[in-house]
């Protein structure tokens, strides 16, 4: 099979059809909006440079999140060897408190809202499964092809963190939890855009 | 609905939220990203510097200049010996 050649105008054409998706995808990733632009800027420079190393154009989509996510992953793990990681942390630490004290809440718009500064005091490993998963509707074979590691790890981390979430919300273990991730589904890749 | 369903489509909604709180694609960085790609484009990679002499040629002259400083020893010592 030959490799996947275009022109600079069908590229256009396809950064724009999957820009949204990767700048959303980057925004769960990266803690902040101008880190997410940044990476979203750098992997589609990536996937211009290396469209030679794609085989099938119908695993686009695929290949540009996987190229968001590495890039992602790589900013983040940079960053927890920085100094920036401190404040971070100490950012992370605040929401987790708050967090907490919110989890009492009852109205919808605020568990949404505690729910997603819960999500971002999770590991990146973690956010990144859950990201892949719950938002890109990612099944967990696929998820484990693309991040190259065992559908198990995948499935013990996304119960992993799960449970870290409901700890964080101060709710109870899924009753299911006592023995592992049983209870996490697997769905094809659909897509979110 | 069984609460880890309950769950599981509230962290969707979380999600999905925060995705889609920020600029659009087109309106924050579609410009820039193709700028790059232009820039990628027009990029060539740099060739590797060439020796100003070709090794071949450097070695023929080295060849060349052991042989001339060989003659010169051998009239040298030869001449000196008588």
């Amino acid at each position: 099979m030959t490799s996947v050649e275009v022109t600079v105008s069908e590229f256009e054409t396809i950064a724009r059809d999957y820009g949204n998706l990767l700048l959303s995808t980057a925004r769960l990733l990266v803690d902040d909006e101008s880190t997410a632009e940044d990476v979203v800027q750098s992997s589609l420079e990536l996937a211009w440079r290396n469209l030679a190393s794609l085989r099938d154009r119908s695993a686009m989509k695929a290949w540009l999140v996987k190229i968001v996510m590495n890039q992602a992953l790589s900013v983040r793990r940079r960053e927890v060897r920085s100094a920036t990681y401190l404040r971070n942390t100490v950012h992370a630490y605040d929401a987790d408190i708050a967090s907490s004290i919110a989890a009492e809440a009852s109205s919808t718009m605020e568990r949404l809202l505690d729910l997603r500064a819960a999500i971002r005091v999770l590991p990146i490993e973690q956010r990144a499964v859950i990201v892949l998963h719950y938002y890109l509707d990612m099944s967990i074979p696929e998820i484990a092809s693309m991040m190259e590691i065992s559908p198990n790890t995948i499935k013990k981390r996304l119960g992993a963190a799960l449970r870290r979430l409901r700890e964080l919300l101060g709710k109870d273990p899924f009753p299911e939890d006592e023995g592992g991730a049983s209870g996490v589904t697997t769905r094809m890749f659909k897509g979110a855009d | 609905m069984s609460e880890r369903n309950e769950f599981e489509r509230d962290v969707r909604e979380a999600l999905r939220a925060e995705a889609e709180a920020g600029p659009d694609y087109r309106t924050a960085l579609h410009a820039r990203v193709m700028d790059r790609v232009w820039a990628a484009t027009h990029d060539q990679p740099a060739a590797p510097p060439r020796p100003a002499v070709p090794l071949q040629r450097m070695a023929m002259m080295a060849l060349g200049a052991a042989i001339v400083l060989l003659a010169a020893l051998t009239i040298i010592a030869l001449t000196r010996g008588h």
